[in-house]
């Protein structure tokens, strides 16, 4: 499924409604330090687990305010 | 990987007057966005003050540190410790017994001469609408490039915080035109 990642579009080799934690994960991005907005939404990271992510759908990645 | 944000460059989250969200699911929503490690800030723009004691009473007082409301609602900064007091210009003063070295206050400006008349008491100004409105068809961005970049250039050491239209995408944008920090209200979605 393509989706986009701070303003690049990305292809996942997955299953479509794969979760916020694994394309983190694929995508190397750390667990700690980082702000995480699911459409704009804000995900936090008790949740990442638990979030889908659908073809379309856009993540955008942030420093973190305080270190995370 | 992550988009960065220079250092203490703000993030501000405005709640949308016409929220479909009941006060139980908003409030759980203002702490979600808070504890997800984005934004520094909250304001509250409320319709009232007893919508603004509701959602305060369901917010944890861990968080109201980083909560502003707006000064049709202002007088509430009586009864809880929040961050600060916004102002706009169909009520520019803080409200009576307001205690500035207790919480901070802003304001909203909308031109050039509203930015070169601030002054010191205030920690951050909004400046809109910087590009087009989300959340109110028909708002449209009110500034072109030169004149932004004007604006900017000569208002040194006033931290002018960009509204309108604002996405979480933007942030290098905003803060490499010389922006302190965005402010999001229709992408906020509380």
């Amino acid at each position: 499924m393509n989706i986009t990642l701070n303003n690049q579009v990305i292809s996942i080799d997955d299953a479509p409604g794969m979760s916020l934690a694994h394309i983190l994960e694929l995508q190397k991005i750390p667990q700690r330090g980082v702000g995480v907005a699911l459409n704009n939404k804000v995900v936090p990271h008790q949740d990442w687990s638990s979030t889908s992510v659908h073809e379309g759908d856009s993540i955008t990645v942030i420093r973190a305010i305080c270190g995370g | 990987m992550a988009v960065e944000r220079p250092e203490g460059f703000l993030l501000i989250a405005i709640t949308n007057r016409d929220t479909p969200l009941p006060p139980r699911e908003r409030a759980e929503a203002i702490c979600r966005l808070l504890e997800g490690n984005i934004y520094d800030r909250v304001h509250l723009r409320l319709n009232s003050q007893d919508e603004c004691l509701e959602l305060l009473s369901l917010i944890p007082s861990a968080l109201h540190g980083r909560i502003s409301v707006h000064n049709s609602t202002a007088g509430i900064v009586k009864l809880f410790p929040l961050a600060g007091v916004h102002l706009t210009g169909n009520s520019p003063l803080p409200p009576v017994g307001f205690d500035a070295t207790k919480t901070s206050l802003s304001i909203s400006c909308h031109s050039a001469a509203d930015v070169d008349g601030l002054t010191h008491e205030f920690s951050y100004a909004f400046l809109s609408p910087i590009c087009d409105s989300i959340s109110k068809p028909g708002y449209h961005a009110a500034f072109r490039p030169e004149e932004l970049r004007r604006i900017l250039r000569n208002s040194p050491g006033k931290r002018l915080v960009a509204l309108g239209g604002m996405t979480l995408d933007k942030i290098p944008t905003i803060a490499a035109a010389g922006f302190a920090g965005m402010a999001l209200l229709g992408a906020a979605k509380i």
